[in-house]
């Protein structure tokens, strides 16, 4: 899998590494061209928050943090 | 059935009751069901920097005539047109909303499938838009009285800012290049004249951060949480994790890669967790049971 970055393009020919750290990327796992820590571990089991909807969209949350909004769209959406 | 093509808004709580119905926008636009062509709808959603006061909720919407912004309160009475007249389609909508930092409205459009739009400064499409929360060209912006405050997209659906208040924006690319650009005021992103790098060579364009395959990605929603940009990924059915340095992307990470399909939103809560909301029932994806969902995660 080839990620392609501006990142990896620029430091491609004097950091061969940066190809192995690129696949390393996607696999989940090591730090990127610039030593910064990728999101190295996975997530673990997504709580679900709701089930069953037609296509949300857009999400939103409240100020006090206790609720959340979501839209529901007509017809399919991007890609 | 019917309800999904409604333009529903929906309470979601939490550990609480079912999603409730709060509101329902009228005049949204679409087929009666899911159907692979079709892009546009209901889509951005943004509560008002001053809901507490104001009480008011933002949508982006697409209605037989047009995409646009309109506001309301809950429970309340017909939305009020904030903003209208960007040219819509079957495709390439855009379709997220956003507040700033700056307490502006961020709107991310799309070509509309007529490419040339997104080099025309008179149009609304193809650009970021940076409104007022009435709706008007934000004080300001790159050029005054216009409500362009980028150009040269194809499709954004992703607006993201880091706690320095960069912004970030995800976008459909057409056959090559998917790309995540640090949006600046006035700047040219290059479509259709250039997807992905090789803009800023000719000296009129501003390339992307970083770049994807379309089948790696097709980006849609957009977070920051801590030093990370998270970006949700349909056709590539994964979220991106992009560490950030100052605002300069490190070496993406695929997560959730596998496990849920298409994903279209990330938001970050205010309890600091990601919400991901996935998208298998819009006609592209596979659906599996108990699609589509919201997930919460917990990061570090």
């Amino acid at each position: 899998m080839a990620v392609r970055t501006s990142a990896v393009r620029r430091r491609a020919a004097a950091l061969l590494v940066a190809g192995a750290a690129t696949l390393s990327g996607c696999a989940g796992t090591g730090d990127g061209p610039r030593g910064l820590a990728a999101a190295a571990r996975d997530l673990g089991a997504g709580e679900e928050v709701a089930v069953g909807l037609d296509i949300p969209w857009g999400l939103a949350f409240l100020p006090t943090g206790d609720a959340w909004w979501r839209s529901g769209t007509p017809g399919a959406s991007s890609w | 059935m019917a309800e999904r093509h409604t333009g529903r808004v929906l309470l979601v709580t939490p550990g609480g009751d079912e999603p409730r119905e709060v509101y329902t926008v009228p005049g949204v636009a679409g087929p009666e069901g899911p159907e692979s062509g079709w892009e546009g709808g209901l889509m951005g959603l943004a509560v008002s920097p001053r809901y507490e006061d104001d009480g008011r909720v933002y949508a982006y919407l697409t209605t037989e005539d047009d995409n646009r912004v309109v506001r309301f309160r809950l429970g309340g009475a017909e939305p009020e047109v904030v903003f209208d007249g960007i040219a819509g389609n079957r495709y390439h909508d855009g379709g997220r909303i956003a507040f700033g930092p700056d307490g502006m409205l961020y709107v991310a459009t799309g070509d509309a499938g007529r490419p040339a739009l997104a080099q025309d400064p008179d149009s609304p499409n193809g650009k970021i838009l940076r409104l007022t929360p009435e709706g008007e060209p934000a004080p300001g912006n790159p050029t005054a009285g216009s409500p362009v405050y980028s150009l040269g997209h194809r499709n954004v659906q992703g607006l993201a800012w880091d706690d320095e208040g960069r912004l970030f924006a995800t976008e459909f690319g057409q056959d090559a290049f998917d790309e995540v650009n640090l949006i600046e005021p006035g700047r040219d992103y290059g479509w259709p004249e250039v997807e992905g790098d090789g803009g800023a060579g000719v000296g009129r364009f501003t390339d992307p951060l970083l770049t994807w395959t379309p089948d790696e990605a097709s980006p849609s929603g957009a977070a920051v949480l801590d030093d990370t940009l998270y970006v949700a990924a349909l056709r590539g059915e994964r979220l991106w994790a992009v560490p950030l340095d100052a605002g300069a992307p490190g070496e993406p990470t695929a997560l959730l890669r596998g496990r849920y399909g298409r994903l279209r939103t990330v938001e970050v809560a205010p309890d600091g967790a990601l919400w991901v909301t996935t998208s298998n029932t819009d006609g592209r994806g596979d659906v599996r049971a108990g699609d589509d969902r919201i997930l919460r995660f917990e990061v570090g």
